[in-house]
Parts: structure tokens; sequence; C-alpha cells
């Protein structure tokens, strides 16, 4: 299995290029927020070299949608993109992959989006449609997500260990409160408790918005999903030193939930075991 | 080319009434494939009959198909595109390209629409959606006015935007806070709208307080309300503008889409400022949340966010529809209580609103009343001219 890591700052991408990790995932600033470590396009090429000198990967990752004004605005710099020496490029908006695949990106297209394709019908529309790999929606139950290890091992690209998106606005949500409040110097990053229950999420806002992240760490360490080509973990809120330790355990075969619970601050969790009451609800 | 104004319609009574309103088309949902699970939602005979109503006035009727599918809701989606097809449904509205391409397939005369809940937001996605052979796209509701024009000028697919309804505080369909917070899946019709929930804020570590305990963090948006950016929208040949709400009432409905058709009808003869503030008192009588004007001209800040505000927008001003006209007097049946001396306000699609004050009243026994209470019972009073059949009548709050 080639894994795909995640780097969230300098000092993790030293040691990230240090551990087993065959893909280190980076952002452009402008198009990623505080989601992973960014850097500019001049800091980008230098950065390819050096990830590859170390023998490693570099997927380039636009987690959010493009707007028509920003695409525009940044047009001639993501053609630049679509020429660099960059193994792959996942991208949450679909626009941003047609482009990339019309301009002859030589880098594998994922289509990276936590909630679109939830079947394996539209995997393989998206995977007909210039894609190479995608990721299957992180909210259907580990038996759906089973079919797509089944059916699609070598284009599949599971989360198998991580923190995870649950939802992205495009408004300044906590700063518009901290306005209403008064509260000038509130923290970009923050805990959010629903009062009816004792229900806690992460909150990041950035350039981009605002994010909303499940506090439980999402452990995905069913032989199925090991035995897939490629394994992808997330690490933002997560102290490095664990994800190099999920690094290690995922070359070593030894990865399992208890492993993670056993060795983490967070909670753990499956995911979700029914997402199916959507069609029911309310009628 | 003319602009469509596209209204929603829950049941075969709110479809006749967007249509008689003013709606150039109405979407529903059938009872399979679509979101907005707890609205009534069409039956295949139902649909049938929208169908011919919608044909037989020279409009169109649009079937939501827009859930993101698993695996197994593929099941019997073959069948019933067809049939939307032999039917005559105009368009299905899909958030799945494969069902998109599918419908391509098996139901060749029908257009397919690309959701709002792709969030297609630029150029590209366009592209991409008419590469797949799909025939219009609802953008994404955070493009800005410059982003729409631009999109609008390359003129690569048909656009529709929204104008008036719901907004969801989150890119549509990439949030899954109902499905974590209530087992309930947003993008399966089943969205628990836990965005409009109240939350405290602490610091990563839990330790210091953030949130006011006075004003808890929410993050329950406003509803959009386009009016006063609805003549730049005319302007620029959008293909459609879209009314969200297909669980709204009758008259809301006839509010909405009555307010929405006057504009477009006048927006050449009268003066804009004063256009765009009479359509705003318009659409202030129906039953709404708290409005604001979306992504168009700036990125929403704290005005677009309902804090320590529950929900709203439930009024009773609407008492009675037109029913039949007996010499010089109507009949109305009721909706909500009225009294004598109230004063009524009817309006409709063919006349300016119109006001008077009640009296006279009889129930259905020819019995004189002064007060009108019973829900779907039948009143008659004097006629008002002009009058027609089916227009509504709304209670004027002094």
């Amino acid at each position: 299995m080639k894994l795909f890591v995640e780097v969230n700052s300098t000092e993790n991408l030293r040691l990230i290029l240090e551990s087993q990790a065959d893909i280190c995932v980076i952002g452009l600033r402008g198009f990623c927020g505080e989601r992973i470590m960014s850097v500019t396009f001049e800091e980008l090429v230098p950065l390819i070299t050096i990830i590859h000198d170390h023998g490693k990967e570099v997927c380039l990752f636009f987690p959010y949608i493009l707007l028509q004004s920003h695409f525009k605005t940044n047009e001639e710099t993501l053609k630049q993109v679509a020429h660099l020496n960059l193994d792959y490029i996942a991208c949450g908006d679909v626009g941003l992959g047609y482009f990339l695949k019309q301009h002859q990106s030589k880098a594998k297209l994922i289509f990276m989006n936590e909630t679109m394709i939830a079947n394996t019908f539209d995997a393989h529309t998206f995977l007909e449609s210039g894609f190479d790999l995608f990721t299957p929606a992180i909210d259907i139950t580990l038996d759906k997500k089973r079919i797509f290890a089944h059916k699609m091992p070598k284009q599949a690209l599971f989360q198998l260990c991580g923190t995870h998106l649950i939802s992205t606005s495009h408004r300044p949500l906590l700063r518009s409160y901290y306005d209403v409040i008064n509260k000038e110097d509130g923290p970009n990053q923050v805990k959010l408790k629903e009062l009816s229950r004792d229900a806690k999420y992460f909150g990041l806002e950035d350039d981009q918005g605002f994010h909303v992240f499940h506090d439980r760490l999402l452990v995905l360490d069913d032989p199925t999903f090991l035995a897939c080509d490629y394994g992808y973990l997330s690490s933002l809120f997560v102290n490095v030193k664990e994800t190099l330790l999920w690094i290690e355990m995922l070359k070593n075969h030894t990865f399992s939930y208890d492993t993670v619970k056993h060795h983490s601050t967070l909670h753990v969790y499956h995911g979700l075991e029914e997402t199916d009451k959507g069609l029911e609800a309310g009628t | 080319m003319s602009v469509e104004l596209l209204a929603p319609a829950g049941d075969l009574l709110r479809l006749k009434v967007a249509f008689d309103f003013g709606a150039d088309a109405v979407f529903i949902g059938g009872k399979a494939f679509s979101l907005r699970a707890r609205a009534s939602n069409f039956t295949m005979d139902d649909i049938q009959q929208g169908v011919k109503i919608a044909h037989d006035r020279g409009k169109k009727l649009f079937v939501t198909v827009n859930i993101v599918p698993h695996e197994d809701n593929f099941e019997g989606i073959e069948q019933y595109l067809t049939q939307l097809n032999a039917m005559g449904v105009d368009a299905i509205i899909v958030a799945s390209i494969a069902m998109g391409k599918i419908s391509k397939r098996v139901a060749p005369n029908m257009e397919v629409h690309i959701s709002t809940q792709v969030s297609a937001a630029n150029e590209h996605a366009l592209r991409f959606y008419k590469s797949l052979g799909f025939d219009r796209v609802v953008l994404a509701r955070e493009c800005s006015l410059e982003d729409v024009r631009a999109m609008v000028n390359l003129n690569i697919l048909p656009i529709e935007v929204f104008i008036h309804g719901g907004m969801c505080v989150n890119v549509s369909g990439r949030c899954t806070l109902s499905n974590h917070m209530s087992l309930r899946d947003a993008n399966r019709g089943g969205c628990a709208q836990s965005c409009r929930w109240r939350y405290e804020l602490t610091s990563l570590d839990e330790q210091t307080m953030i949130s006011d305990p006075n004003l808890t963090f929410t993050m329950s948006s406003k509803d959009l309300n386009a009016t006063p950016h609805l003549k730049e929208l005319l302007e620029m040949n959008v293909a459609s503008l879209k009314i969200e709400g297909r669980m709204k009432s009758e008259y809301y409905v006839a509010t909405i889409v009555n307010a929405y058709r006057h504009f477009i009808d006048h927006v050449d003869e009268l003066d804009e400022d004063n256009h765009v503030a009479s359509t705003l008192v318009e659409l202030s009588k129906a039953a709404s949340r708290a409005t604001f004007d979306g992504f168009y001209k700036t990125l929403p800040h704290s005005s677009s966010i309902l804090y320590g505000v529950n929900g709203g927008g439930i009024n009773q001003d609407f008492v009675g529809v037109v029913r039949k006209i007996e010499g010089d007097r109507m009949w109305v049946e009721v909706r909500n209580v009225f009294n004598e001396n109230d004063v009524l306000e009817v309006f409709g699609p063919n006349h300016e609103n119109r006001q008077w004050i009640v009296s006279n009243m009889r129930n259905e026994d020819e019995e004189s009343i002064t007060r009108a209470y019973q829900p779907m019972s039948w009143v008659s009073m004097p006629c008002i001219h002009p009058i027609e059949i089916d227009e509504f009548i709304r209670k004027v709050t002094p």
C-alpha cells in the first residue's frame, strides 16, 4: 500500500520525510487555508525536489471549491501547476480536476471530496471522465465502504486514520460570532460542544471559511481496506508523533483500532455505523 | 432570452398555485430518490397530473432526483426515469453524475440539470458537466454576481441561480453535520439542520470558555432574498431564477412567486429603488425567517446569521382563498381567523392588490356571522371588484 500523509508544518515535514510515508500531502497557499501546510508557487518547485530527493512522492491538495473569480485570478498559476513535476494532485473541486486534465497535467488526479462519491457507479463515472483515483464518501457505513474496497481496490483512496472534515462553510462564522460578542482576540481553532448533548467537534477558521471536524479519530483497520493500493492519513489536530506511529504500524502490519486507541489522546471510532435514516426520516 | 421563474411545490395544490401566480416552471420531488424527505412529495399519479397541469399552460415541470445515492439506492432508478420520461417530465435535477448519465441513456427526452448539491462554482466545472452531456447547472450559492456574470457570458451551459429561500450555511452537499449529530443523512433527504443548533465554544484543550453564555454560537443562516440584485441578474441573462422551499405552504408559494413575477414583468417600467422596496414589502408578507442577500455582493458576515433566535417565520395573515362568485357575493374558503371590520387584502396574478373592510359575512347556512374561524369552511361576503376565483386573501396588519 502507498501511504499518503498530510504534512501540517515544516517541522512535521522533516519528520515525515524521515518516516516510511510514501507520499507527502501539501497545499498551495491561497487554496487550502490552514488545512495542511501550504507554500507559495515559488516555494513549491524546490520543495518538490526536496521531497523527491528523500525518495517520496508529492501530492498537492486543493480541498475546497474554487469560485470563478478566484479561479480566473489564479488561472496562469494553475496552468503551471499542471506542468510541475508533481506525482498527484487531489481536487475537492471537480472543475479544477477537469481544468488540469485539459492542460495535460503530468500528475495523477484524485477527486477528493468527502461526500460526493457514495457509490461505485459515480466512482466509475469520475474515473471515465479523467480522474485516476477517488476518495469514497467518508460518512457511509463500513459495509458500504467495503464495496469500494472489493470492487475498486486500485482506485479507491481510503482515509485509514485521522480526524475528518464534516462540514465546510465559505463564511467566516467564527469571526462573525466574535464580532457579535465583542471578542476581538478569539482564536481561530476551537472546540464546539452541542448544548443538548456532550458531543464535541473541532472548529477551524481560515481564509477559506469555517470548517468543522470530528473530534474522534476515524480508524479503518479492516483487512479489506488495508489490502487496497492506497491509504491516507490526515493529521490536523493530531500530534505528529501519533501520525508517525500510525505510519510505522501500517508499514509493519500492526495497525489496529486498539493500538491507535492505546496511543492516542483523542477518542477513536470506526466511522458512522448507520447513516441510513435519510430516506425515511420524517416521512 | 426570457428568464424562467422556477418555483417549488410540495404537492399538487401548491404546484397549481405556483403556476397560477406566475411560475414558468415548477420543481417537485417524487417519493423516491429526492431530498426533502419530509416534504409531502408526489406519487407517480401526482407527477402525471402535474405534467398535464404544466403543459396545458405551456409551462414546465422538473423532478428532483437529487440524493447523493449509496450503492443500493440505484435499484429501480432506470424504471423510475423511464416512467418520468414517458410522462413528459421536462427535466430532472441530479446530484449524482451516474444517475444523470443513466437518465441520458434511458430517458433521452428529459433534460438533466445538475443540482446545487455538487457546488459548481467555476467555468471548468460547467465544462465538465457539459462534457457529460448534461443540460443545465444550478450554481453553488457561494457565487457572487460577478462569478455568475462571468459564467453566463461564457455561454457554456444554461445557468440557474437561487433568488429566494432557505440557505445552507455550509457548502451545499459538503455538510454531514446532520449525519453525525442525529444519524440522519443530509445528502439523502434527512437533514436535521444541526447547523441551527446552539454550541458552546472552548479552547482546544477545553480549559477556557470562549463563547458568551448569554449568546451562544450557532451556524443558523438567515434565508436568501436576492431582490436587491434581481435587476442585475435579469440583465445578465441567467436561464432560471429559482425559489427554494418544497416544504413551504401554498400561501408562501403564492406570495413569493407573485412578488417575483411582478418584479420581472415590470422591471423596465418602474423606478428600480421603488420597485425593490415594494417587492421587499410584498415578500415580507409571507411567513419567513429573516433574510439577507446571500453571497451576491459581499462575503456574508454576522448579519447573515440568526443569533439567539429560534426559527420564527410563522404568521397567520393568510385568511382564505376566493372559491366562488355568486352575483354580488363571493365565497371564501377560510384558512385562519378573521373578523368583521378587519382590513383584508386580496392578491392574485392578474391584478394589483386590493383592500377592503370586512362586513356582512354569512356562513354556509346563510346565517349572519361576525367571525370566520373554522379552517376550510366557506363564508360569503360582498364582492370587491375586480375579483377572480383562486385569488388569495390576507389580513392587513395595522
